[in-house]
């Protein structure tokens, strides 16, 4: 559809003769969280990671505001909007919280957006203003997850791509990151998110998209998704708490 | 078992004989110029393999081979250079190395086994480095025997080097030594040692968690190889009948390093395929460089080809495989044009 | 018996010149571990920059340009190589093996070699270089040369610009984000090739300065000269911890202070063999600390 801030069209994506991701098809429209679901090695990193330009497609087409951005490199994606957590945290673990947040600012050419952009990073983790000098390979697990979606936010994304971001984290953690979702989607921020806690995923997310094998298995309302899930008891590969 | 002696033997018999076509045509037509290069290559055939032996089972690059060959190219000087000579030229030689003098096999052995203690010596110390580490240990390796050669006057006459040197490697001497230093690197390659290095260099720990002991086959592999380079620079030292410690540095290692890593590091093959290719080049250009003569030209295109072939096969002419396994592979899969995969 | 007092004396004075001896074995060093540490790559073609940045100078030399203007000169045209080096020969194998780009190094650096041998001369050149070089003061008994004085300050200065610039610009910062994790400093919108250049660039400004007081030790320029130079670089990051910055800067130290160290306590008639023990003291490092003296432990290579 036109107003789609992201349409991904047949993307394959391939790792010599692996096929990683089978001619898969999505879109995300402004404003909404939608979920990307799928057992370990169901193609999801990869799917996040070749959108936002670190792996290269092999073919397809991913369309951000209505431009083509497959072939574009990572760096001049970030630029247009599209910013990416990455699973696993990867602050810089030997740079300050301050300099990591500061890294994060860098597609943001515009110095008053860039300030208000810092203001509100801090202001959504209070953690990251405290411990603004310490270095960030220090910080707990769930700090650094907040730094590393802080991160991102530096740049003002239009779409956040994120990959687990609950991943290793305590429950009330997990809470946390989630209540802080709902908060940046209230805030205007489109979500593109990647997730194995499938219960709270669907919770949250307005539409679903389940990946098996590299290719969509299902997709739909978020609603719906859940309710044929809790159906089909298992069929996710992980334990719906 | 059966499988290790059936590759080993393919393995061999598919360079062995190409090898001897060149040697005998070579012995009965080429000029005495012309035998030279074909000698010399056979000669690097063994110490290229000596490598390989070590480097492609294990993944790590080692610097420090061109020191055991030196190592065996001195020991095999001692041993062969007829006293009278070793009388004007290193008087301060103790009595039993004075008086002593081999021929070209068992001088070539006795080398070997030296080549062999030291790098035992060594290895105690490198194998049990982390991959990184070892590979630079090896510089150290390097440095420390051209600093033994260029300043043990009493044995190696320091930097003003050894002559006088019987040249007893014949060309046909030099192809029985590469042929079984061929089968000696195959064989270790597909052994059970062998395979089980070859998996640590993909995924040391998961090789580990397999119960492999990566460091004593490192020590292993390294030792063999030590011992293949000490007879090498033997048979090394029996045709060039002279030479100095500068022989034995960073150019030497440059040059058979080119060999291996053109060829490519994981195979045999790779390492025969990629002598000969330096080989041929280097003649080539050398006899174009006299008639253009701008110096250097060589040197030059030598590594520009070496750049050039790194840029198109990333891990060396041969990539991964032995040549006897890809043909195999090839002639497997027209046979069966079955839709059954590998 | 040797007095305690002329001990220290000697000591204070193998010290100082270890101290200016270390300080272009770090400026080298440091030049290698910049590129090391993001790209993974050992260049061994940094000895060429140095070679280049000497060469450069003698070819001033021979126009009687000022010596003043002889080491920008020199300093800007190693790192004009260094980024032209990154371009041409390293670029297209960007993602190959280690050993790959190693033994590339090695060829550009024969390459490079082989140019000025065919271009120059083969033979080694003078190059005339101010006559304070050679002068040194007396200082309570210690003889401290010029060049030592100029070579420590130097460093130092230089150390310290290049600390500032990488702590405090947004670039530097980048610089340390992409050694630390390239992929994340491109989706930082840090573009890869211009992270890269500007290492390579730095990395021959620092080969530039190291050339200078090189060149002051030696006296002559020769294609081959770059060839020790980057052997110590080598060794001294190894020592340090290969890929750490600060770890480059104290391995050339370390490296400088095993050498003088050796140099005055080896017995006259194994003096020559000082850089074999050098060498085994090295390996002694590194089979107790495989990831060198700063090193990380679980990154090693």
């Amino acid at each position: 559809m036109a107003d789609d801030l992201l349409a991904v069209e047949r993307l394959l994506v391939r790792y010599g003769p692996i096929v990683a991701v089978r001619e898969v098809s999505l879109r995300v429209e402004q404003g909404e969280i939608v979920a990307l679901l799928g057992a370990n090695g169901a193609g999801k990193s990869s799917f996040l990671n070749a959108v936002a330009g670190l792996v290269p497609v092999a073919s397809g087409r991913v369309r951000f505001r209505g431009e083509e951005i497959q072939q574009l490199a990572p760096e001049r994606i970030v630029k247009r909007g599209l910013s990416l957590t990455p699973e696993g945290r990867r602050v810089f673990p030997r740079l300050s919280v301050a300099d990591n947040l500061r890294l994060g600012a860098v597609p943001q050419a515009d110095r008053a957006a860039a300030k208000a952009a810092h203001e509100r990073v801090l202001e959504l983790f209070p953690i990251l203003r405290e411990r603004s000098d310490q270095v960030a390979g220090t910080l707990s697990g769930g700090q650094q997850q907040m730094l590393a979606i802080g991160r991102s936010l530096m740049a003002n994304p239009r779409l956040l791509l994120l990959d687990e971001p609950s991943l290793g984290l305590a429950p009330i953690l997990v809470d946390q990151i989630f209540e802080l979702l709902a908060r940046l989607r209230e805030q205007g921020t489109t979500i593109l998110l990647v997730e194995q806690n499938v219960h709270r995923a669907l919770e949250l997310a307005d539409r679903a998209y389940v990946l098996a094998g590299g290719a969509i298995e299902r997709e739909g309302p978020a609603a719906e998704i859940r309710a044929s899930a809790e159906i089909e008891g298992a069929y996710l590969g992980i334990g719906i708490s | 078992m059966r499988a290790v002696g059936l590759r080993t033997l393919r393995g061999t018999a598919l360079f062995a004989v190409p090898l001897a076509l060149i040697v005998v045509l070579g012995d009965a037509l080429a000029s005495p110029a012309d035998l030279r290069v074909i000698v010399n290559f056979v000669i690097a055939l063994v110490l290229v393999l000596a490598i390989q032996t070590f480097s492609g089972n294990s993944g790590i690059v080692s610097f420090g081979h061109v020191g055991f060959m030196g190592v065996g190219a001195y020991v095999a000087a001692l041993l062969t250079i007829p006293p009278d000579t070793k009388s004007d030229i290193l008087p301060a030689l103790p009595g039993f190395l004075h008086d002593v003098q081999l021929e070209l096999v068992p001088a070539a052995l006795v080398a070997g086994g030296v080549g062999a203690l030291l790098a035992a010596a060594f290895g105690l110390a490198l194998a049990r480095m982390q991959e990184g580490a070892m590979a630079m240990a090896t510089i150290g390796v390097l440095v420390i025997f051209f600093v033994v050669f260029d300043n043990w006057d009493e044995v190696t006459r320091g930097a003003t080097g050894l002559f006088g040197v019987p040249q007893a490697t014949t060309v046909y001497a030099a192809f029985g030594f590469a042929v079984v230093t061929l089968a000696i690197a195959r064989a270790f390659r597909e052994s059970n040692a062998g395979l089980k290095l070859r998996a640590s260099r993909t995924d040391a720990l998961a090789a580990e968690a397999l119960g492999v002991d990566v460091v004593r086959l490192r020590f292993v592999a390294w030792v063999l190889s030590g011992f293949l380079m000490g007879m090498g620079g033997a048979l090394w030292a029996q045709f060039n009948i002279a030479f100095g410690p500068r022989q034995f540095f960073f150019a030497q290692t440059f040059n058979l390093l080119a060999m291996l890593v053109v060829g490519g590091l994981a195979s045999a093959s790779g390492a025969v395929i990629g002598a000969f290719t330096i080989t041929a080049v280097f003649e080539l250009m050398r006899r174009a460089e006299e008639r253009i003569d701008v110096p250097g030209i060589t040197q030059i295109v030598v590594a520009a080809l070496i750049l050039v072939v790194l840029y198109v096969r990333r891990d060396g002419l041969m990539g991964l495989s032995e040549l006897d396994d890809a043909l195999a592979r090839r002639l497997r899969s027209r046979r069966a044009r079955s839709p059954t995969e590998t | 018996m040797i007095p305690l007092a002329d001990l220290a004396q000697e000591a204070i004075q193998q010290a100082i010149n270890a101290l200016a001896l270390g300080s272009t074995y770090a400026l080298l060093a440091l030049g290698l571990a910049m590129v090391f540490s993001i790209l993974g790559l050992v260049n061994f073609a940094h000895g060429e920059l140095v070679t280049v940045a000497a060469y450069t100078m003698y070819l001033l030399n021979l126009e009687d340009v000022p010596f003043a203007a002889q080491v920008p000169a020199a300093i800007a045209a190693a790192a004009v190589a260094a980024v032209l080096m990154e371009r041409i020969a390293f670029r297209p194998l960007r993602g190959a093996s280690f050993l790959t780009l190693l033994f590339a190094s090695f060829a550009l650096a024969v390459i490079i070699q082989n140019i000025f041998l065919a271009a120059i001369s083969p033979r080694q050149k003078g190059v005339r270089l101010p006559d304070l070089f050679n002068e040194a003061i007396t200082v309570g008994g210690y003889t401290i040369g010029w060049l030592q004085i100029i070579t420590t300050a130097t460093c130092a200065v230089a150390l310290l610009v290049l600390t500032t610039f990488l702590r405090r610009s947004t670039q530097g910062l980048g610089m340390l984000a992409a050694a630390q994790d390239f992929q994340v400093t491109r989706l930082m919108g840090i573009p890869a090739n211009r992270v890269i250049a500007t290492a390579f660039a730095i990395s021959g400004v620092l080969a530039g300065i190291a050339a200078i007081f090189v060149l002051a030790r030696r006296g002559t320029v020769e294609p081959t000269m770059g060839f020790n130079p980057v052997l110590k670089a080598f060794i001294a990051s190894v020592i340090g911890g290969l890929g750490s910055l600060t770890g480059a800067v104290v391995g050339g130290f370390v490296l400088a202070a095993i050498e003088v160290g050796l140099d005055a306590s080896l017995p006259d008639d194994v003096l020559g063999f000082r850089d074999a023990f050098a060498l085994a003291v090295v390996i002694a490092i590194l089979y107790f600390r495989p990831e060198g003296l700063l090193g990380r432990p679980s990154e090693a290579r």
